[in-house]
């Protein structure tokens, strides 16, 4: 029904009252991909987003969507479909007049634009639905007509704007699946912004990574988390460890005299001063013999398929480490261990950044 | 019981305040002559005094293009501010509140001039008062659709809109109106209010309006100049009945089911 679109963001600059938004921001969109912004307040995502649909200007740089540049395009000419942060439903329109609203505007008969509205209503699981006005829906299912009335003008690009986070935990888990369901069936290309990480790594082809108004790293999910590109990237995503130390050979000296081993680079020289991330499904508990660390279990915290143990070392840090669950009973709270670091999924970073 | 009998009490005596002057207003209107008794000769009289005819009349359009003029002027300003520059609202609060406070008196002093002009370009028709009395009705109209637009998230409604195709004046007419039409109606009937029982900037600016007619006919006729004040009268109170009626429609209908919650709205400066 959708084509897919080629999405290409060039050296995006933009400032709101001399503070960078966007920091000469590249970012390329493959026709019919999805792929999720992620980062911290303030960094740039939601500005990117809106940047491509033309619900911000930009200082410098170029939108090019199919390869036209649609930077100085407006709004309204630029055939996006948008799903909101907030509930964005007119409150004086049916499910099924807000869902053909587009489509009336594109001056579609009557009696297509009903049975198109009917057509995306069922899409988004709400065919029953279609009578009731915006007060008369929960959260979900007013996301979810947004998200019908987005698809509804066969946009060229999606645009999600954290539509998820006013949902409570069972529906948001629900409606991304969803969401991804019919993305993938109408193989329309999407921009997600999303806070949670968990919900970009679920749905997405890709992930980007923002801070400070430029993309730290764009991959898939699995690479973001296993191979992250920057120290920024590894501490963000997901749970790390920091520990900070000094380079020699090949580990990194604690200052309690401890050796973690590390996959050291000529760009972290012996002497110099660094930290060393590790995740805490990365270190192991080690029950036949000695380990890199040795602390006390502090508490442990059940996660399902894993427990998450907090580990307090001599030195005063408190270390967090995954174990299955089935063997978490043979490190109750104030057992000594021993913790070993795989050294292939140790990451340095300087000690200041 | 003693807490519901003070309801009552307050009711009556509210009751009585408003009331007694409007019963007054009747019994005199329809006092008969030196025999007693009855007599609706002066409301028979409304309609046969062409004077009061025309003054009645050029009431009413004042109050219609009043109405228009000053919702074609604030609504689309008040959103252009709620959207693009709202640091600029409290400049407008501010400018849109003056009425308020200057007198009817100083405002003429001040405006006298400028009608010359008014009266060299567009003829000495008292319909020229409309510019007057929508600076006049600024504060009111102000106040009610600065609540309508505040009470709804205007922000997200216009940027799905325009996402969706909309241009700004789309976005004006089929999103903004229909969800401040509480708002635009109370602003329009606090207008048809105001200008029904204004007198001061018509009399001191000589254009003949129902207040001024009803002023010179009470000269003459005492008992006509009160049937038409009353008949002004009831016909404001029951433009803001209806106005109550209506809202009151409108919360009911929406409170049939709870409303979803709203996430908080987004801050304004650097987004994420």
């Amino acid at each position: 029904m959708t084509s897919g679109t080629e999405v290409r963001l060039v050296d995006l600059h933009r400032a709101y009252a001399g503070v960078p938004a966007l920091d000469g921001l590249d970012l390329r969109v493959e026709p019919g991909e999805f792929v999720s912004l992620l980062g911290p307040s303030g960094c740039g995502k939601t500005t990117a987003l809106r940047v491509l649909g033309g619900l911000e200007t930009v200082d410098r740089g170029q939108v090019l969507v199919g390869g036209q540049d649609i930077t100085d395009v407006p709004a309204h000419r630029r055939d996006m479909g948008m799903v909101f942060q907030a509930y964005s439903l007119f409150p004086n329109l049916t499910a099924r007049d807000n869902v053909g609203f587009g489509l009336r505007l594109r001056k579609v008969s009557g009696k297509d634009e009903r049975r198109r509205a009917g057509e995306l209503l069922e899409l988004v699981g709400l065919g029953a639905q279609a009578a009731k006005y915006p007060h008369q829906m929960s959260g979900g299912q007013q996301q979810r007509v947004a998200l019908a009335r987005a698809l509804a003008i066969q946009p060229r690009v999606l645009l999600l704007d954290e539509p998820l986070s006013a949902l409570d935990a069972q529906v948001r888990v629900q409606l991304r699946e969803e969401i991804r369901r019919i993305q993938t069936e109408l193989a329309i290309t999407t921009l997600f912004v999303t806070h949670d990480q968990e919900e970009a790594l679920a749905i997405s082809d890709r992930v980007g990574v923002m801070s400070k108004g430029r993309l730290e790293q764009l991959d898939a999910p699995a690479t973001v988390y296993r191979q992250p590109a920057t120290p920024f990237v590894a501490e963000f995503i997901g749970v790390t460890n920091s520990f900070a130390g000094t380079v020699a050979d090949s580990s990194v000296v604690l200052p309690a005299g401890s050796r973690l081993p590390a996959r050291v680079v000529a760009a972290h020289p012996a002497g110099s001063a660094v930290r060393v991330l590790v995740r805490p499904g990365d270190l192991q508990v080690r029950t036949d013999g000695p380990g890199q660390l040795s602390g006390t279990v502090l508490t442990q915290s059940f996660l399902g398929p894993v427990t998450r143990l907090s580990v307090k070392l001599p030195s005063g840090d408190v270390v967090r480490v995954d174990v299955p669950s089935e063997r978490a009973a043979a490190t109750p709270t104030g057992a000594p261990v021993e913790l070993a670091v795989d050294p292939s999924a140790a990451m340095l970073a300087d000690a200041r950044g | 019981m003693s807490v519901r009998l003070f309801r009552y009490g307050i009711l009556l005596v509210l009751g009585t305040f408003f009331l007694l002057p409007l019963f007054a207003m009747l019994e005199f209107s329809t006092r008969g002559g030196l025999e007693g008794g009855r007599d609706l000769s002066a409301w028979r009289a409304i309609g046969d005094d062409p004077q009061l005819v025309d003054a009645i009349l050029t009431s009413l359009q004042l109050a219609v293009l009043t109405s228009v003029l000053m919702l074609v002027l604030l609504l689309p300003t008040m959103v252009w501010v709620h959207l693009r520059v709202p640091v600029l609202r409290r400049l407008v609060e501010f400018l849109c509140l003056l009425p308020l406070v200057i007198p009817a008196i100083v405002l003429v002093v001040g405006i006298a001039p400028l009608y010359s002009w008014v009266t060299y370009f567009l003829g000495d028709s008292s319909l020229t008062l409309t510019f007057v009395y929508v600076v006049l009705v600024l504060p009111y109209a102000f106040r009610a659709l600065e609540s309508g637009l505040s009470a709804m998230d205007l922000r997200t409604l216009s940027e799905a809109a325009r996402s969706l195709g909309a241009g700004w004046g789309t976005v004006l007419l089929r999103v903004v109106l229909p969800g401040v039409r509480g708002a635009v109606l109370s602003a329009a009937l606090l207008t048809v209010a105001l200008v029904l029982g204004e007198f001061t900037l018509a009399s001191l600016l000589n254009f003949p309006n129902l207040q001024v007619a009803v002023n010179l006919i009470g000269k003459r006729d005492a008992a006509l100049s009160i049937a038409v004040s009353l008949a002004a009268l009831l016909l404001a109170f029951g433009l803001l009945l209806a106005l109550s009626i209506v809202g009151g429609r409108r919360r009911t209908s929406r409170e049939v089911e709870p409303l979803a919650p709203t996430p908080a709205p987004a801050t304004d400066g650097v987004r994420a």
